[in-house]
This record gives C-alpha cells, structure tokens and sequence, in this order.
C-alpha cells in the first residue's frame, strides 16, 4: 500500500468518521465544532511552517480576513453561504497574495512582519471609521443563514481538504522539494528547484485554508466582532498545535489538538490564567526538550510517523 | 580559444559590494570539458566570481555567456536546468532529506534529459551508497562536500563550479577526490576549480587564472604560475597555503 | 500643533529608544528575539507601582532597584535557556517560540498576581506642573521619562563604545565565530548582554505609567510591536540605531494622533512592514533569502 493511502485510511479517514458521527451522540456540537476547526487550521499553518519553515505568527489575519470575507459577501451581496465560502478563500487568497513580498524575509523578520500585517487588518477592519462598510468594532450578526449542522460538516470538509494538501506534500516530490527549501534556498535553486513559485503555492495553499476555515467559523458561530475573528490566540493555539504534536507529519498537528485542546477545554474555560500558565510552561519544554514534537519520539528511532 | 569553443564566457565582469569591488573586471573563458583552476589569496574575489557564475547575485556589471547564451542575473534554478552546477565551501545538503532524496531531487528538478550516470552510479562513484537512506545531517564534512558534488552531477551539468573542495580533507580523501574530478573532465563536463591547496590543483588541472583584489593578474600554466613575480607577490602572505 | 506634536514625538522617540534597545542588545549579540520583552517591561511598571504605593519609593529609586533586579534575573534566564537554545539546529526560529512561551507564562502569573484591572501612578510624582521646552508646554512627567530616557541610552552608549566588555560585546555583534576564536568569552559577554537588556526593559517599565497611561498584565503584546517596529526602523542588531528608529516612531506617533487620531494604531504594524518590505537589508543589514 503506498504511504499516501496509508496516510489516509489509517490517520485521516478514522479522523473524519469519528468526527461525522460524533454530533449524532454528542450535544456539546460547539465543541465539536471548534475541535474541527483546529484540525484545519494546524494543518493549515502545518503547510506553511512544516514544509517551508516560515513562522506565520499572523496566521490568524487569513482566518480573520475569511470570517469578514463571508460575512460582508453575506450582509451586503446577500450571497447564499456556499458562495459566500467562496468569496472567504478569496479573500484570503488575495490578503496572501498582497503579503508574497514577505517571503522575501528570512527568520524573526518574517514572523514579526507576518504579525504586524494580521494586526494592521485587524485595526482597518475594526476602525469605527469603516463602520458602513464592515461594522467596525461592533461587530456582523449573520442569524438569517444560521445552518449549524451545515456549517459543522462544511468545517469538516474543510478539514479534509487540508489534510489532503499535508498528505500530499508528505508523499510526493513536491513537499520533498519545499523541504529542500526549507533546509537551504540556494542549494534547492542550484538543485533546479523553482523556489519562489514552490514556495509561492504553499504560501497560497495555506492561507486559502485559513480563510475557508475563517468564513466557515463565522457562519457557524453567526455573531462575531473583530477581535474575535482576529484574535491573536487562534494563530497561537494552532501554531503550538502543529507544534507540540510535531510538524511535517499529519499525524503531529491531529495529536497536538486532541492533547492540548483537549486540556484547554478541561481546565481552560473555566480558570484561563491557569491554562496560560501551563501553557506556557509546556511551550518552553517543548522547545527545549522536544522541538520537533511528540511523534519525534518514534521518528528519531527510524519509524515513519504518517 | 576561438570564440566557438568557449562554453563559459566571463566578460569583464565587476561586483561591488557597497563601495567594496569585490571583481573589477573579470574575463576568462572555459572550453567545454575542460579544467581551469581559479587562485587568489582570501578576498581575491575566487567565490565572488562563483557566486556570480551561478546566478546567487547578477554582477555589478559585465556579462556572462553560457554555450553562447547570455546567462547574466538569471536565477540559480534556470541555471541548473542549462547544465550549471557548483558546490560550496561549507557543504550545503538538504539537512533532513536523506542522502538518496537530496540527489534524486536535484535530478527531478535540474535533471537534463536522461542521466548518462545513474542516481545509483552516482551514490557508487561519490562512495555515498552506504549512507543513502541516512539523513544527510548525520554525514561527516567530507561526506557532505561529496554529497554537494553529487547533487551537482545529478542534474547531468556540462559545467561544475568547485569551491575550495579539498579544504579540510585528510590525505586519503583529497587522493580520492582529485581522482574524482579527473573522472568528471575525462567525461566531457568542464570544471571551473576554486582552490588554495596548490598540490590539490594540480593534480586535476595545469591552466589557472589568478585573482588579486578582484583582478586577473595572471593566467596560463600552474607551473609558470609558481614562477611569476606578482603571483609569489600575492601570495607571500599566504604561502602556508601554496603546499 | 506641529511644532508640539514633533517637540512631543522627540520626548516619546527617547522613551521608545529605552524601550527597544534592551531588545535590541539581545537580539544583536545572541540572534535570540526575546519575544517576551513586552512582558518584563510590564512586570517593572507592575513593580514601580507596588513599590510606590505600598512602601512609597520614588520611581527614581525603584528604577535603581529593578535594574539590578532585572539584571539578575536576566542571568538566571541566559544559563536556563540560551545556550541550550543555541545548540539547535534554527535557534533564531525556536527562540520566537520559547520566548513566547515565557510571555504566556509572565502575562498568566501577573493576571493570577494582580488581576486585569488597569494601575496607573499620578504624574506629579516625577514633578508638578507643565514644563516648556522650547515654548511647548508638556507635562513634567514626559520631560521627566524623556530625560532619564535620554541618559540610559548614553550610558548603553559608553558601555558599547568606550569600555573594553562593551568594545567585546560588539565583537560579538559583529561575528560571533570570529570572537570565538579569538578567545573572547562570548558566554560571559552574552549574559551579560541578556541581563542588560532584561534591565533595560524593566527600567522603561518603570516610566510606563507615565508615557503609555495605565498599565495591565496585557498590555505586553502591544509593546513588544512597537519595541519591534522601534528597533527594525533603526536596524535589527545595531542597539545604536534604535536611537533613530526610537525618534522617528515618536514623531510619526504623535503626528499620527494629533492629525489621524483613529488611525494611530496602525502606526507601527505599517512603519514595521514598511521598513521590511522596502529595506529588508540595507536598513538591517543582514542578508535575507536570495533564492
């Protein structure tokens, strides 16, 4: 069986029918949502960092651009949810092609720029100023396409969608490449690799599955004001996500949300300083102890972690 | 040369960094298949020269050709697609690809037409094979400079830019590597070979050109090299080095 | 207005100096990006009012104490995580992490400490009244922060440029694997550095109620932005040239609020991608990718 069908009947597949099944006996569908959500986003910011290694600390200004894309397309074209959607990717796509000159900056400065450029949309998009076009601070209330069910199974085709893009990344010449990239531009230039382009798409790649994820999220949730579709903590959450479970894998982001977001739905909701405490305790160990996640713990004794 | 033959054409070729002329106007020519050694002391502009033959920076000014093409400023990859590769000072493979994927990559992506040497003649010939399904982080620097040469003639080149190959090598692999490369000339792919270790050159090549502060000051025969007055000149400072 | 919103812009662009250069340093000698710099100013602003209102410590004395506390802890910070940090293969990249870390972790102790109500410490404490400079009227506390501002980025100045650990330290900035092999001590002078720098971001802590009004665990992101947009506008690594980035910020800050006041926010976030995107290198000097 070769890895990508592997990847999928054995990761992804169990994954998606746990979670298509789970409303049918679960309540909490919330929870199950944001759950879904998460699986989308670190697989989307594990596009960009795992495989190219940039930093996008301001992941979350696609995941915001997305939300706003699909509510202003619902509250002023009076699209239906689907193209809305549509018009969410695109708008991401588009935030993301305007920040292709970022890929320029290596390191530090990239992940600084990246988070300065999330919070510029947000001060724009929030800025009382802009009160017509995008409500300012006060927020889009989205109740007349509320579809719950809907939604939650569009976030989980999204799920899958991004997914797909790390399994095919993990198993073909095209995200060995992008690793090459990633390990040294030049070298993966005089190796005939066509750097900016490869880089160019998984940059896209990613944001469009952010912003998809953003206009699912705010059709789900049908109220929401600025500094919750720009709110910091999404790029953060997602970023240590891929992280902890352990990038370039699928199975690493998969873990890091059961694990940790699981442990911030115990402890977190109720007591938030003491889950960032922890939090915090665990990113600093888990860089100095265990960078490349928890599925390294396999990897390093030369088993291939899906 | 005749104006035909050259398969490298470097003509008057200036790279300033800031106010810094790091090449003052180069010209040398490369014939197809042949060796030609590039000497100067530290600064002399040898890996300036490399950089800007492989596309890392376009040059100040001045232009280079390539089998007749103006190449000058084009990107690294297109360069490795027309059949010009190099290898750096300090090796840099892909860090966490293994060996085998590190060149199969390069002859994915740079390859030209069908590879006269196989992945696996080339992992045999650079004595990688062992290390093949090994992460290249875990190579040694010697097994890293051959992984850098091996990625080069993956992508089937007719022109391999060499930098300061021997330095740090025991005298075991420098043999070896000087073989090496002989090989590589004897199979019609030109050599353009940055070094210091003067008793390395030699045993690849006999015609050098000579840079001092980003000028050529000298070019012909490695053996009258040792004889010309503003070569010693240059190189008293560094005469450790001449072997 | 101008002339006041500029003569106001050069007393915060001192202030914002103070506020980027700690960051600076660290990031110049260690390539690490202290990601919680934001979070130790806070905790030295929590400190000057804790100080100031139970024990009544002019914010002058406190200064003096926690940056000599600042400075220790710094130490202890360098030996836990930096070489280890350093040992790694993309030590810059996993530095943002764990820094981030430390934020989560500084901004999450300080909420359970002090809870998320807003602290400020009255103007007249550092004098009374409005001062004029050159026929503009501010107030004495501004003139005040601006002053001691101004003095500690001398004195970073003399340490780098006219004593011998400093003159090393640069060596460091320089090439690090140069000063390495040239014997110098580059572990010492790096935790050095780092205790510096923590001293420095506790001492512009300690003026923050005065230049950036009430302060709440929180507010450290915010900060940590225009340290960055600070120290890139002045070149990343040259603690010398955030005096540039420090002045120009506080200018463009002020004109921004006195003339677009509800774009002001915006301000860093485009002046740092702004610098990036049209000077990525000559402004930093440091290469970005080629390929």
């Amino acid at each position: 069986m070769p890895n990508y069908v592997r990847d999928f009947v054995f990761v992804l597949l169990p994954l998606l029918v746990l979670l298509g099944v789970l409303p049918f006996f679960y309540r909490n569908e919330l929870l199950l949502f944001n759950f879904t959500i998460y699986f989308a986003l670190a697989q989307g910011l594990n596009v960009i960092y795992g495989f190219t290694g940039y930093l996008p600390f301001g992941y979350v200004g696609f995941f915001g651009v997305g939300a706003y894309g699909f509510a202003l397309a619902i509250i002023h074209l009076t699209t239906s949810p689907a193209l809305a959607l549509a018009i969410a990717g695109l708008a991401a796509l588009v935030l993301g092609v305007i920040l292709i000159p970022l890929l320029r900056l290596s390191g530090a400065y990239f992940a600084i720029a990246n988070l300065a450029a999330a919070q510029a949309v947000y001060h724009i998009v929030s800025n009382p100023d802009l009160q017509d076009i995008t409500k300012g601070p006060y927020g889009v209330s989205l109740a007349n396409v509320f579809a719950p069910r809907l939604s939650y199974y569009s976030a989980l085709a999204i799920t899958a969608l991004a997914s797909v893009v790390v399994i095919w990344f993990r198993n073909s010449r095209f995200g060995l490449a992008l690793q090459a990239i990633r390990d040294d531009s030049l070298s993966a230039a005089m190796a005939g690799i066509p750097v900016v382009r490869q880089r160019t798409i998984a940059w896209l790649l990613s944001a469009l599955i952010a912003g998809l994820t953003g206009g699912v999220f705010a059709w789900h949730i049908s109220v929401f004001y600025p500094e919750t579709a720009f709110d910091i903590s999404i790029s953060i959450f997602a970023l240590v996500f891929a992280l902890f479970g352990g990038a370039t894998t699928l199975l690493g982001p998969v873990i890091g949300v059961l694990l940790l977001y699981g442990l911030y739905n115990l402890i977190g909701i109720t007591i938030p300083q003491y889950f960032q405490l922890i939090y915090g305790i665990l990113i600093v160990v888990l860089v100095l102890f265990l960078p490349q996640g928890i599925v390294s713990l396999v990897s390093r004794r030369g088993i291939r972690v899906p | 040369m005749s104006h035909k033959d050259a398969l490298l054409r470097v003509e008057q070729v200036v790279m300033r960094f800031g106010g810094f002329r790091a090449l003052d106007g180069v010209s040398f020519r490369v014939a197809a298949g042949e060796a030609l050694g590039l000497l100067g002391p530290n600064g002399s502009g040898k890996t300036t020269c490399i950089n800007v033959i492989s596309g890392v920076y376009p040059p100040s000014a001045g232009r280079v050709f390539f089998a007749d093409r103006d190449i000058t400023g084009k990107a690294p990859n297109l360069l490795a697609r027309m059949g010009i590769n190099r290898t750096f000072q300090s090796p840099r493979p892909f860090l966490s690809l293994t060996v085998r994927e590190n060149v199969e990559l390069a002859a994915a992506y740079g390859g030209r037409g069908s590879l006269p040497m196989g992945i696996e003649d080339i992992l045999d010939f650079l004595e990688l094979r062992e290390f093949a399904e090994k992460p290249a982080e875990g190579l040694n620097s010697a097994q890293q400079k051959r992984l850098d040469l091996a990625r080069a003639l993956a992508t089937n080149p007719r022109l391999v830019l060499i930098d300061e190959i021997a330095a740090g090598l025991n005298p075991l692999e420098l043999r070896k590597m000087a073989q090496c490369l002989r090989a590589l000339a004897s199979r019609g792919i030109a050599l353009l070979v940055v070094e210091h270790l003067l008793s390395f050159l030699e045993e690849v090549t006999d015609r050098v050109i000579v840079l001092n502060a980003g000028r050529e000051i000298f070019e012909g025969s490695l053996r009258a090299a040792r004889h010309d007055q503003e070569v010693i000149r240059v190189f008293l400072g560094t005469a450790a080095h001449a072997g | 207005m101008i002339v006041h919103a500029v003569m106001a812009g050069l007393v915060f662009g001192c202030y914002f100096t103070l506020v980027g250069i700690g960051l600076n340093l660290i990031f110049g000698v260690m390539r690490i990006v202290n990601l919680a710099h934001g979070d130790f100013l806070m905790l030295g602003a929590f400190a000057a009012f804790w100080l100031y209102t139970l024990l009544h410590w002019h914010p002058l004395f406190s200064a003096l104490a926690i940056v000599i506390g600042f400075g220790f802890l710094g130490l202890a910070l360098y030996y836990l995580f930096v070489p280890r940090l350093q040992a790694a293969r993309d030590a810059e990249m996993l530095s943002i992490i764990l820094f981030f870390g430390v934020q989560q972790f500084i901004e999450a102790l300080a909420s359970i400490a002090f809870g998320s109500s807003e602290r400020s410490l009255p103007g007249a404490i550092l004098g009374r009244g409005p001062v004029r400079l050159f026929g503009q009227a501010m107030p004495a506390a501004w003139i005040f922060s601006g002053a001691i501002s101004l003095l500690t980025v001398a004195l970073v100045y003399v340490y780098l440029y006219r004593m011998r650990i400093g003159i090393l330290t640069r060596a460091v900035m320089v090439n690090r694997e140069e000063a390495l092999a040239a014997g110098i001590n580059v572990d010492r002078i790096s935790a050095i550095a780092f205790g510096i720098g923590l001293g420095l971001a506790g001492l512009s802590g300690v003026f923050a109620p005065f230049m950036l009004g009430s302060v709440t665990p929180a507010i450290g992101g915010d900060i940590n932005l225009s340290a960055f947009a600070v120290t890139v506008l002045g070149t990343l690594g040259n603690p010398l040239g955030t005096a540039v980035g420090g002045v120009i910020f506080g200018i463009s800050m002020m004109l921004m609020q006195t003339y677009l006041s509800s774009w002001a926010n915006l301000l860093p976030n485009l002046l740092l991608i702004g610098v990036l995107l049209i000077r990525p290198t000559g402004l930093f000097g440091r290469e970005t990718r080629r390929a």
